[in-house]
């Protein structure tokens, strides 16, 4: 486990086509912690975390690591909203996050083997990947995350196709690879429930801004902002 | 999904359906205007079913067409007759073959064995021989084999194969092909397998082209190497030899084969070019563009 | 009928010259399919992947050499190869690499656009995850063309069809030359000119089956070949660190 450290985003801008689509002054996340990322369709969600994760780059500002002298080090794991399945089978494609990790073909077979076991799909290790469901992708592509020791892991709304027990099973995995790995772990959600089960701490998002950020009972319970009231008050209806 | 299919299938019906209907727009224009084309050149006094026989659909072979002679006489012949003149051009072997398959209704080729055989298996009435002209031994201006020197067609392919000096074939049975492989004939030589030999299987054009690239000789008709750029590079090196006479005949397809061939628009055509408008003109032909006439005619 | 069987006996007559046609028609088409594609594909590959300034311009460009009409290719690659052209001293005119260069010419846009087409079908959904997944930028390029397989082995015939049949640009440079240059389709061309209809047709006939088993002799080969072993690369890219750090 990697001592603990700090992402502190700082001046973070984003804009596509002159439009401004993320905009956050300030915002800390530490490691060991769970971090639910909430706010409505367009605040910049989806964003926020491809730019941590590195797949595009930020117009102004960024990232700065605190307690990690060599930040470069940091292993980073991203599953987009819709993860894209590889025409082989279920086990290749869990197996490519793993390619060169250093470990050894027995290692990487147990891995996989293990983590198609948590998320459920073991009996689809054979099958091809662009066979799959919108669910089973999900998992599958959960499977790519819980294979790897992470330091940050980032998934945007990993639980979107999958059914409610699918669900509650993916929200008690993501929390014992948080405690196993100790890593920072941000989700993307629309559920209040599962902000609530999976995260400590709620980030929430409107229109590019930070508007409420803090432990996730205080968020939920009392929202500071005008914005973060009128997004909680549609989740309680 | 569904709509989504819905809208494909939307587009795809309505795509066929300008399909079809641009294209009985197109035909229904272009029939209207070649037929008031047609009525025209007919004075306006034809019916419908008639203006169909009001066309001549000449064969000929792509050395006639390169040297431009029937578009230049084309108008004359229409505001003389009233029919419409169709031309098409082709090797001599296919311009033939489209006698036989009824797609013609007179020819004019020169290539006199096949002409024959054509006449002799009833597809043709028969041959009216008309005009003539020479070939030319066309060569580089260095004249490499000293073609120049030389008196007759035959001697001077044999001197181009003594000296082993490029020769550009046209290889596609035409009328010219036939004529040059009796000049190797009548010079005691086989060139088919010499590597200085070169079997271009191509029009005169490209043939004419293929020899001024390769600064070889070629045995051409005049009129296509006038009217081509391969006489910036190459020069007549040979002409008017007996031995490079050739012969341009007429043929009225015959309507025992093809009943609806359109005769009377064959023989209107033969008896025009054999006439004095026709002749004088042809006399003239190339006189003011080249110096000297391409064609001569027979019996004059 | 006849002709049909008198077509296909010459070509399976050893020395004879329609065997001699059929072969160098393969060699041209192989020439230059192979070439086409090693110039149009990492090309096409390098358009659909990378945004860059004039792009749009770029892909405009080839949808319009796409639809280059072959006697035009062929005129090009004629003056430059002719005696008076720039190359004119290679004396490459009337030969098959002329003939190969022209039809690199008029496929290599094709081939280019295509893959273009394919890559960036692909390319933008696969990004994300592969980057996610600490995929290195060659890894996931190989991945990406990996996945575009099936496509690519597609433009690979489209490449191969389109210069075995190709006819104008191939008389123009090629001249049609017994024994030389002459190719199916010039053969084709020739022979319809001397009237000898049915004979064209045979050998159309020929040229679609020999296109025919190529085709399903590499469809075959596809088929056995399509699943090598995930070798494991690494080099050191940034792809699963964090992003968006400041420097």
């Amino acid at each position: 486990m990697r001592p603990p450290f700090r992402l502190s985003i700082e001046k973070l801008k984003k804009t596509y086509a002159e439009r401004m689509v993320l905009d956050i002054d300030e915002l800390v996340l530490d490691s060991g912690h769970a971090y639910a990322l909430v706010g409505p369709n367009g605040s910049g969600k989806s964003t926020l975390l491809k730019i941590l994760a590195g797949a595009i780059d930020a117009s102004e500002g960024g990232v700065v690591v605190h307690g990690e002298s060599n930040p470069e080090e940091l292993r980073v794991g991203f599953m987009p909203q819709k993860s894209y399945s590889f025409g082989f089978s279920v086990f290749r494609n869990v197996a490519l996050a793993l390619e060169g990790s250093g470990l050894t073909r027995s290692e990487i077979g147990e891995r996989v083997t293990s983590a198609l076991d948590i998320v459920g799909i073991s009996d689809l290790a054979d099958a091809r990947g662009s066979s799959l469901s919108g669910g089973e992708a999900q998992r599958m592509a959960l499977a790519r995350i819980l294979v790897r020791d992470l330091d940050v892991a980032l998934l945007d709304e990993p639980t979107a196709s999958m059914d409610i027990t699918a669900t509650m099973l993916v929200e008690d995995v993501l929390t014992e690879y948080r405690e196993k790995t100790g890593c920072l772990l941000l989700v993307a959600t629309h559920a209040p429930s599962q902000a609530r089960r999976i995260a400590n701490s709620i980030v929430m998002l409107s229109e590019g801004k930070v508007v409420e950020c803090g432990d996730a009972q205080d968020v939920l319970l009392q929202p500071t902002s005008a914005q973060g009231r009128e997004f909680l008050s549609y989740w309680s209806v | 999904m569904g709509t989504s299919k819905k809208l494909i299938a939307l587009i795809v019906a309505a795509l066929s359906a300008l399909l079809a209907f641009s294209l009985v727009a197109c035909g229904g224009g272009s029939s209207s205007s070649s037929a008031s084309s047609k009525s025209a050149s007919a004075s306006g006094s034809a019916s419908s079913a008639a203006s169909t026989q009001k066309v001549v659909r000449v064969s000929t072979t792509t050395s006639v067409n390169d040297s431009g002679l029937l578009p230049y006489l084309q108008p004359y012949f229409e505001k003389a007759t009233g029919y419409t003149m169709e031309v098409t051009s082709a090797g001599t072997g296919a311009a033939i073959k489209k006698g036989e398959t009824g797609d013609a209704d007179a020819l004019l080729v020169h290539a006199k064995a096949s002409e024959e055989e054509f006449v002799n298996a009833g597809y043709g009435v028969e041959r009216v021989p008309f005009m003539y002209n020479y070939f030319v031994i066309v060569g580089p201006a260095n004249d490499p084999a000293g073609v120049k020197n030389t008196k007759s067609a035959a001697e001077a392919f044999k001197a181009i194969a003594d000296s082993g000096s490029v020769f550009v074939s046209r290889g596609d049975d035409s009328g010219t092909n036939k004529k040059e492989l009796q000049i190797w004939e009548a010079a005691g030589i086989d060139p088919s397998q010499q590597s200085w030999y070169v079997n271009a299987g191509a029009g005169m054009g490209a043939t004419l082209t293929q020899a001024a690239e390769r600064q070889g000789y070629t045995l051409t008709d005049k009129g296509t190497f006038l009217s081509n750029d391969a006489k910036k590079s190459l020069n007549i090196q040979l002409a008017e030899s007996d031995d490079m006479k050739n012969t341009y005949t007429m043929i009225a397809v015959s309507p025992n084969k093809w009943p609806d061939t359109n005769i009377d628009g064959a023989n209107a055509f033969i008896k025009w070019m054999t006439g004095d408008e026709a002749s004088k003109l042809i006399a003239d032909y190339g006189v003011e563009q080249y110096g000297e006439p391409l064609f001569y005619l027979l019996n004059k | 009928m006849n002709e049909l069987v008198q077509a296909f006996s010459l070509m399976l007559t050893p020395g004879s010259e329609l065997s001699q046609i059929v072969l160098l028609t393969l060699q041209m088409a192989a020439f230059s399919t192979v070439i086409s594609t090693a110039i149009g594909v990492p090309l096409g590959v390098c358009v659909g992947l990378y945004g860059f300034p004039g792009k749009r311009l770029i892909m405009r460009l080839l949808n319009t050499l796409m639809g280059l009409p072959p006697v035009l290719a062929g005129l090009v690659v004629f003056f430059i190869l002719s005696r008076s052209g720039p190359l004119g001293s290679l004396r490459l005119l009337y030969t098959l690499p002329a003939m190969v260069t022209a039809q690199v010419v008029l496929i290599t846009p094709i081939v280019c656009g295509l893959s273009a087409t394919a890559v960036s079908n692909v390319a933008p959904r696969m990004h994300e995850t592969a980057h996610g997944m600490g995929l290195s930028r060659g890894r996931e390029l190989f991945m990406l063309l990996y996945e575009c397989r099936s496509q690519l082995v597609s433009i690979l015939f489209v490449a191969f069809g389109r210069s075995i049949g190709e006819v104008g640009a191939v008389m123009l440079v090629g001249g049609n030359v017994q024994y030389k240059t002459r190719v199916m389709t010039t053969a084709i061309m020739l022979e319809t000119n001397m009237g000898h209809f049915e004979y064209a047709v045979a050998l159309g006939i020929v040229l679609l089956v020999i296109s025919f088993i190529i085709n399903s002799i590499a469809l075959s080969l596809q088929e056995r070949t399509m699943s090598p072993e995930t070798q494991m690369v690494w080099n050191h890219s940034r792809a699963g660190r964090l992003g968006g750090l400041r420097k």
